[in-house]
């Protein structure tokens, strides 16, 4: 079970750094192993330092999920706009790409998205979400319901949420 | 959907979640502009509404301050845009 972060607050701050040192680590250990995972960890790691700063500017428009053990395993930045919820960034915590046990969790993104979806429903815009995807989570999306807008580039294609699809997203248990 | 597919279903999406690596959405020219465009917009909404001066001034420096802090944004995330742009 996850639970939602409103907001970017003191605490939320001094996690988000913690994420950046463990990314940073990550990326370490990926270049002298020669990982096949180095150029996910430093993208992560990227957007971590990304997601921090926006976090520090525009603290009410951060979004993550806790676990039950409290730790936070995902973080968004999103902007209500008239008829959708626009999510700018999504990443998880550093130890999921990894797996490191014992932090290591499944499926958080999903949850922050089940969980974005009904914040975009009370809003009053039906569950509709619109992003900018990396090529590699296209599948995901599509999965739970996105579709391709045919909008943005092969690097960050844009996809939807539809109202229909994000129903079945909002009825999950997260 | 029964109970098999769906738990075929849960599977799929744990091991999509983690072939993203971490990174599911991610910043470029457009979100960018498009997510501060709105949020100077919603200022400049409350700074038509306002009634009185001082509400007027506070609201003026917010707008002023969501200006820089959307070029300091900018400007850290110029290359890292330009790449998921192409």
């Amino acid at each position: 079970m996850f639970s939602l972060v409103d907001r970017a607050d003191y605490t939320i701050h001094q996690e988000l750094e913690e994420w950046s040192q463990v990314a940073a680590d990550n990326v370490s250990r990926a270049i002298e192993s020669d990982s096949p995972l180095s150029s996910r960890i430093e993208i992560n790691a990227n957007v971590i330092s990304d997601l921090q700063v926006e976090a520090l500017m525009s603290p009410e428009d951060f979004r993550g999920v806790r676990d039950e053990q409290g730790i936070l395993q995902a973080g968004a930045v999103v902007t209500d706009m008239d008829d959708h919820l626009f999510v700018e960034y999504l990443v998880t915590a550093p130890w999921n790409i990894t797996q490191d046990l014992p932090r290591a969790v499944k499926k958080a993104a999903t949850a922050l998205m089940a969980l974005l979806a009904r914040e975009s429903d009370s809003n009053g815009h039906s569950g509709r979400i619109l992003l900018y995807a990396i090529p590699d989570a296209v599948e995901f999306y599509r999965k739970i319901g996105f579709i391709d807008t045919e909008e943005g580039s092969p690097n960050a294609p844009e996809m939807e949420l539809t109202p229909t699809a994000a129903v079945r997203l909002m009825n999950r248990q997260t | 959907m029964n109970h098999d597919s769906e738990i075929q279903y849960e599977k799929e999406l744990e091991e999509l979640e983690l072939k993203a690596g971490g990174v599911f959405a991610v910043p470029t020219a457009a979100g960018h502009r498009k997510r501060w465009e709105r949020k100077k917009e919603l200022v400049r909404r409350e700074i038509a509404a306002a009634t009185n001066p001082e509400d007027r001034q506070r609201l003026e420096q917010k707008l002023g301050e969501l200006e820089r802090n959307e070029l300091v944004v900018a400007e850290k995330l110029a290359a890292r845009i330009e790449k998921y742009d192409r």
